[in-house]
């Protein structure tokens, strides 16, 4: 009698082990898929406020003196094209701007500006220190530059600013 | 469970078995034996229970949460789109109103086309300004094959709390799913004039 409750003690515990065993095992595996998924969605949480952070920047070059369209009106966010045409010649802001890649284009595609092709054109390249300048972050803005159709006029255009660099974010 | 019951079952009768090997024992055995390895198989099974009954609570714990994260990046307010309808709104339209060259900003054309106005070429505002809109959106944004971008819609309408009149709807493309967007609002007295995009994914 004595023997046989024994032997029943022993794979009793033996069993309670290999069952708290499994328990760990099992809840070990359940915390490693919980705190996988929530560390993917900490990571994807720190690439959309990288981003955000991105776009603030990039938007911050609209407001900026050298890029501002103060002619006409009340519009805070617009981008003066002919003044960005002029800015790209000034060889004293070369090395002003603190990006790799810095470009002012139209949504509609077009070649580069120049003075010979302005204002039938697409793109105003004003930074471009290298090849590999890596993520391009954009923001829209509208750019606006002075028409001389019809008498002549300030005419506003869908644009988007591309930059790239340590400052963008 | 059947499967699992019955394993138990042999166990316990393999371990009845050797222990009955043993003379002294044996008797003793079959005196305890039926009621020992009947109270042993409902231990086992209400052990059994348990254990299910945890999984189950946490795996459904970690679906609601899984579950609830997908919703909650699947609808939101977007600063890329709001710049975007900010933007937009200051572009000019192709419509003069009154004299060369008046021409109004987008924001000015809906309100316009809200009003019932009517360009100095005598075209509609809201035609006008649907083209402009229309052509604007399709060179931002691409909605065709291979694009993340499944579709997007547009739409401004007149609230003066009290009521709210459609204005423009544009659309392109599917949206079913989950999507990304942003209000812009322009005063149109006595009300507002609110436009909204939506980019579907």
């Amino acid at each position: 009698m004595q023997i046989v409750l024994n032997k029943g003690g022993q794979m009793k515990i033996q069993q309670m082990a290999f069952i708290l065993v499994a328990l760990i095992i099992f809840l070990s595996m359940a915390s490693l898929i919980y705190f996988s998924i929530r560390i993917s969605s900490l990571r994807e949480g720190a690439n959309s406020l990288e981003e955000r952070n991105a776009l603030e920047n990039i938007r911050k070059i609209a407001g900026l003196p050298e890029f501002s369209f103060s002619s006409s009106g009340d519009c805070a966010g617009c981008i003066d094209f002919d003044k960005v045409l002029i800015l790209k010649e000034r060889k004293s802001y070369k090395e002003f701007w603190d990006f790799d890649y810095l470009a002012i284009e139209k949504l509609e595609k077009g070649e580069e500006c120049s003075r010979e092709n302005y204002p039938e054109c697409g793109k105003i390249v004003i930074v471009n220190k290298t090849e590999n300048f890596g993520k391009v972050s954009r923001s829209f803005a509208p750019l606006c530059r002075w028409e001389n159709l019809k008498g002549g006029y300030f005419k506003c255009e869908m644009g988007q600013i591309l930059a790239s660099g340590r400052n963008v974010g | 469970m059947n499967k699992e019951f019955q394993s138990i079952k042999s166990f316990w009768n393999s371990l009845s078995l050797q222990m009955g090997k043993n003379k002294n024992n044996h008797d003793n055995m079959r005196l305890i034996g039926p009621i020992w390895s009947n109270r042993r198989g409902q231990e086992e099974a209400v052990g059994f229970v348990l254990i299910i009954i945890i999984v189950a609570i946490v795996f459904l714990v970690m679906l609601s949460l899984f579950l609830r994260q997908g919703n909650e990046s699947y609808e939101e307010e977007s600063r890329e789109v709001y710049y975007y309808l900010d933007s937009l709104m200051e572009t000019t339209t192709e419509c003069i109103l009154s004299y060369e060259p008046n021409f109004k900003k987008t924001e000015e054309s809906i309100e316009l086309c809200y009003r019932g106005f009517e360009c100095l070429s005598g075209e509609d505002v809201c035609e006008v300004v649907r083209e402009h809109v229309d052509k604007n959106l399709k060179s931002a944004f691409n909605t065709g094959e291979g694009s993340a971008l499944k579709g997007y819609e547009f739409y401004s309408y007149y609230d003066n709390n009290s009521t709210k009149e459609e204005i423009l709807n544009l659309s392109s493309g599917d949206c079913v799913g989950g999507f990304r967007g942003a209000e812009y609002v322009s005063p149109a007295f006595p009300g507002n004039i609110i436009s909204r995009l939506n980019l579907c994914y």
